[in-house]
């Protein structure tokens, strides 16, 4: 079968154009460094890369907030433990206080203390994470937790609602705390509960006046206190730990989709440097092969 | 000689056109279309001379056109495939690219505004947060409209292309008719002009790169063109007509195209177009941009209903409940394109839930509550029985009830929370009946005392079921039974079931009745007038040994005392007069007709005549009145109504029991939110429920301390995280203040994994599925045209290789004429030379 004139140049500069075509998909490619310029490349590929950006993205999400809860964690636990010291130190001078030999005057001085440290616990119930919201109001977190009324009380303006954030599928981590839940109230043998201020105020005033049976019920109060608020520390603590080894997984995943997503939207170097030049070669060669094939014709031959 | 001569010239001559031929194809070598001439030379009619014959040279024939007709369809067809997959796969790559693309594509819109109100449910009071919230839910909705302006764009640019594609079509077929005229000159084929028969079939495969044809042709190579499914139908050109194609936007639709084959002449239908360039687009239109379209439509009308559903049942920071996050535009509802925001202000982000539960900080216990709502499900009845529904004012109704044997009482169904000023009359009742009215946890709150009676106890076990209504776990109490208010050293006490009132027995109430002004008409304020209430002519000894008895009647919330001395005459003055005597203020009684008529003197209050401790209804139908149930104001609780018969042995008696009311409005859940109750246990198994305000106990009830601790009361369900203990207290009302809670932000945050669209996929997967459907039809497409490209490619080869012009070919032929006509020409030039010479001979 003859190949006509025509047909042999639309041939060749066609077969030229499709490796030009090939060649300058490969240059972008190197350029960008992605295999999948845009999603028409790759087109029973663009689903999913777009679920898997989605994942990544939702990953980095949960990520960002479990990092804010682990901030606020960590600033409760600062304030819990100093608390605990404060607690502690509380004990001591309750015990010092029910020793019969003191005279009032030493228990006058003792309660001059226990007031001090009294008011250094309220103030670290009222102390704020690093954007300035109050740790223990619950989610009235601009407000401060706790403040005295006009007769010295000690009042609770806080909510009490517990509120989760969600950190990661079907898991909620608690977020807000209620001060109350921190400072919590005691219960006394007859049954009766006593806010944690009021049982505290009422143990200085004890001291204060010497009153030896309310200094026992005061000792057994702080003792309750102190558990209580032990119990808060560890629940922090326990709680980072939760949060943590949960970004561990979060981030374990994200590596592990952005891997996969790598696979398909990334440049292999290696391959498309040696597919270009494998590209350059047969331009080349097309080029050169259509010159010299195209030069021949019978009409230089015919002598005239 | 002269033979020789002219033998030479009739070579020449031959050999001459022969050349020209050859030049010609060799001057359209590039020409589209061309076919490639052939020279076909034959030889003259001998001449007979003497005994033989002797040839007279050769002459040139005709020009023979190197057409294979087989190898042309074949090229034609294969160019209509090939064509309709190009447009095809450029919009459908188009469409994927706007689909996927981040800034365009949904996911990451989607993405954004759930992981916003993820952040807003971490910090629920936070304005900041809020405003990020309402951010980013603009910016989904202007995300829908973006992708449908670009879809619309597809839409319109791929019309625009079929139109002037269409347009094409027309014109060829215009000159193909044009060409078939002049064919009419000639009868065959083989005597049309070259030139021509390349013109058509260049015209037939540019038409059959637009939309696929079927041809047919006459002997003298005029063709006949189609586009129906047989050569008959669709038919666009024959001899010299042509008829043109239309195309539309369908009436029903705008958005699909209709082809219309003559539609001012004979309009015949064209129903599809199936390949070449049109049938390309056309498949891309119906198949892939519809679809598309629908389905982004689909998605923006779940993502607004499902938001709305969640953030309307939702309370905001000002404390009304929550509206409509997302709505469509009036003209374009339904449609992605005109999906919008509705909230600007950030206090109206309904965030919150419209239940919040809050443990005392000064529980003993140590269990913590979360409270959910839904819609209650009871068994028993959902409204009044029979007619009694609809006796809505100024209806009423009558139903007459059977009492089964040794049951004891017949249910007359459930007088619905927000009924208003219901009036429930027991008609000429016997000596053993009457009416009982309970809440849904056995609280007793109108009607006799039923333990006191010999089968009572059965009685109220019977009754407190929950095939009637009742609350799981209901238990009786009658600490309301006929409860009123009273007042004692100046102080109010008010003991009835959620400051509801309720009465039992008969009632008058002050009339009001509508003035005019005679002379203007308009409208003053009505007059009142003071209650009155009469009764039915009394007669024999009947009312005379009920009040006899004590305890029996009462009138405005007084004890009526037995007559002393008792009387002794029937005559029913005497009632009148027992009455006066009674000295209850502001009320006189008389008689009328026969029958008692209690009147009040002034316009203040209404007349209360009811049942005493041991009154029964058949008492007071002894002094002419019904008993009747009056819930006067709206009913702010659901109310169950019984009416029993507490005979030992109660026959198939019947009852007829008449309602009316005036109307039923309120939603339960609302009246659920104004209250504030407080769960109390008072052991570490019972537990009571308190409405805090009217300081009502609604129900008391034990709890499973084996199973999870759960408590269910009217729809809302409280949740404990451990087992609580004695003295705990749980304070649940309606979140009225708004802020502080985050229920309603947690539900948006589930809606991201719920499994919401069909065929039970997300939001966000069922948008990435239409991404994956395209991207199919994209690789397929592809695939084809690859395959197809080869197949035109062979096509294309098999008709170069027949009339295509090879230059080298030309050329060679060129040497061969030109040899060829050098040789005749020195024929002539012998045969000359031979002629002088026989001129020379002297």
């Amino acid at each position: 079968m003859k190949i006509s004139t025509a047909f042999l140049f639309d041939r060749a500069t066609e077969r030229m154009s499709t490796i030009q075509n090939k060649l300058a998909t490969t240059q972008a490619q190197l350029s960008v460094s992605k295999q999948v310029l845009s999603p028409s490349d790759a087109p029973d590929q663009a689903a999913a890369i777009q679920r898997l950006k989605g994942e990544v993205e939702r990953q980095s999400s949960h990520s960002a907030l479990l990092k804010s809860a682990l901030n606020r964690y960590q600033a409760e636990e600062t304030a819990l433990s100093s608390a605990n010291d404060i607690l502690i130190r509380l004990k001591e001078l309750g015990i010092q206080a029910s020793n019969d030999t003191l005279g009032l005057d030493d228990r006058k001085t003792i309660s001059v203390e226990m007031k001090a440290l009294r008011d250094q616990l309220l103030s670290l119930g009222n102390s704020r994470d690093d954007n300035g919201n109050y740790l223990f109001s619950g989610t009235r977190v601009k407000t401060a937790a706790f403040s005295e009324n006009d007769s010295g009380q000690v009042v609770y303006n806080g909510d009490q609602t517990q509120t989760r954030i969600p950190a990661g599928v079907e898991r909620t981590v608690q977020y807000t705390r209620a001060g109350t839940d921190v400072f919590q109230r005691v219960v006394r043998t007859d049954g009766k509960a006593v806010g944690f201020f009021d049982a505290l105020d009422q143990m200085i005033a004890a001291v204060d006046s010497s009153k030896t049976p309310a200094i026992q019920q005061g000792n057994s109060d702080l003792a309750q206190m102190h558990n209580a608020l032990s119990l808060s520390l560890a629940q922090t603590g326990s709680d980072q730990k939760v949060v943590q080894s949960q970004l561990d997984v979060l981030d374990e995943t994200a590596l592990r989709l952005k891997s996969t997503l790598s696979d398909i939207e990334d440049l292999d170097y290696a391959e498309a440097v040696t597919r270009m030049n494998k590209e350059m070669m047969a331009l080349e060669a097309a080029m050169g092969s259509f010159s010299k094939i195209s030069g021949l014709s019978l009409f230089d031959y015919i002598r005239s | 000689m002269s033979d020789l001569l002219s033998i030479g010239s009739s070579g020449v001559t031959a050999y001459q056109r022969a050349l020209a031929t050859v030049s010609n194809n060799i001057a359209n070598v590039n020409t589209e279309g061309y076919t490639r001439q052939d020279v076909s030379l034959n030889s003259n009619e001998p001449r007979e001379i003497g005994g033989g014959f002797i040839g007279t040279g050769a002459r040139f024939d005709q020009v023979r056109r190197q057409y294979d007709a087989f190898v042309e369809s074949n090229l034609r067809n294969s160019n209509s495939e090939l064509q309709s997959q190009e447009p095809l796969l450029s919009y459908v790559n188009r469409l994927i690219d706007v689909m996927g693309d981040q800034s365009i594509g949904l996911t990451t819109a989607m993405n954004l505004f759930f992981e916003s109100s993820r952040n807003l449910a971490s910090d629920p009071a936070s304005t900041v947060q809020r405003s990020i919230f309402l951010r980013d839910a603009d910016g989904l909705a202007a995300r829908f409209r973006q992708l449908s302006t670009q879809f619309e764009l597809l839409n319109n640019e791929t019309q625009q292309a079929v139109e002037t594609d269409i347009g094409q079509v027309n014109s060829i077929t215009q000159q193909l008719a044009q060409l078939n005229k002049q064919f009419a000159k000639k009868s065959s084929a083989s005597s049309q002009p070259s030139e021509l028969l390349d013109q058509r079939d260049l015209l037939l495969r540019n038409l059959s790169g637009l939309i696929a044809v079927k041809t047919k042709f006459a002997e003298n190579g005029s063709v006949l063109v189609s586009v129906g499914d047989t050569l008959d139908q669709g038919i666009l050109v024959r001899d010299n007509t042509s008829r043109a194609i239309s195309v539309q936007a369908s009436a029903t639709d705008p958005s699909k195209l209709q082809f219309q084959i003559d539609p001012y002449g004979n309009p015949e239908g064209l129903p599809a177009v199936g390949s070449g360039k049109i049938g390309g687009v056309m498949t891309f239109r119906e198949q892939v941009l519809a679809p598309a379209i629908d389905a982004l439509d689909n998605l923006a009308q779940a993502m607004v209903t499902q938001v709305n559903t969640i953030h309307k049942d939702g309370v905001d920071a000002e404390g009304l409940l929550g509206t409509d996050l997302f709505g469509f535009s009036a003209d374009q509802a339904g449609q992605a394109g005109g999906m919008q925001l509705l909230i600007q202000d950030t206090s109206r982000v309904a965030a919150a839930g419209q239940f919040r539960v809050i443990d005392d900080p000064l529980n003993p216990g140590t269990a913590q509550a979360r409270v959910q709502y839904d819609t209650p499900q009871y068994a028993g009845p959902t409204a009044l029985i029979g007619d009694l529904a609809n006796a809505q004012v100024p209806r009423s109704a009558t139903v007459k009830v059977g009492l089964p044997s040794a049951q004891g009482f017949a249910s007359l169904g459930l007088v619905k929370a927000g009924t208003q000023d219901l009036v429930l009359t027991l008609n000429s009742p016997n000596a053993t009946q009457n009416l009982q009215v309970f809440t849904r946890d056995g609280r007793h709150l109108l009607g006799s005392d039923l333990t006191a009676s010999t089968d009572g106890n059965k009685i109220v076990d019977r009754m407190l079921k929950s095939a009637n209504g009742m609350e799981e776990g209901a238990q009786y109490s009658d600490a309301m039974l006929n409860a009123g208010k009273s007042t004692t050293n100046g102080q109010t006490v008010d003991s009835r079931y959620l400051d509801m009132d309720l009465f039992m027995g008969v009632k008058a109430s002050v009339q009001y009745i509508q003035q005019f002004n005679p002379s203007t008409g308009a409208l003053l304020d009505p007059k009142a007038t003071p209650a009155l209430m009469q009764g039915r002519a009394v007669s024999g000894n009947g009312w005379l040994t009920a009040i006899g008895q004590s305890g029996r009647f009462t009138l405005d919330g007084v004890t009526l005392t037995p007559p002393n001395p008792a009387l002794t005459s029937n005559d029913p003055q005497g009632l009148a007069n027992w009455i006066n005597g009674q000295g209850i203020a502001g009320v006189k009684a008389s008689i009328v007709n026969g029958g008692l008529q209690l009147s009040r003197t002034d316009t203040l209050q209404d007349i209360r005549l009811g049942l005493g401790p041991n009154g029964t209804p058949a008492d007071l139908s002894a002094l002419g009145f019904d008993t009747s149930v009056y819930v006067s104001g709206t009913a702010q609780d659901d109310l169950l109504v019984f009416v029993t018969d507490t005979a030992a042995s109660a026959t198939l008696d019947q009852a007829t029991v008449t309602a009316e009311f005036k109307d039923i409005d309120g939603d339960i859940k609302q009246m659920l939110r104004a209250q504030s109750l407080q769960v109390t246990f008072t052991a570490n198994n019972r537990y009571e429920i308190r409405d805090t305000r009217s300081d009502t106990l609604l129900a008391e009830r034990l709890l499973d301390t084996q199973a999870a601790p759960v408590i269910h009361y009217r729809g809302l369900t409280l949740e404990f995280t451990t087992q609580p203990s004695q003295g705990d207290k749980f304070r649940i009302d309606g979140n009225q203040d708004g802020i502080g809670n985050n229920e309603a932000m947690l539900k948006l945050v589930a809606l991201e994994e719920k499994k919401v669209m069909p065929g039970g996929l997300t939001m966000t997967e069922a948008y990435i599925e239409r991404v994956n459907l395209v991207g199919n039809v994209a690789r397929q497409a592809a695939i084809s045209k690859q395959a197809l490209t080869v197949v035109y490619e062979q096509a294309q080869e098999a008709r170069d290789g027949t009339s295509g012009v090879s230059l080298d070919e030309e050329a060679s032929a060129l040497v061969r004429f030109q040899q060829a006509y050098q040789a005749n020409a020195k024929v002539m030039q012998i045969a000359s030379q031979l002629f002088d010479a026989i001129l020379q001979v002297r």
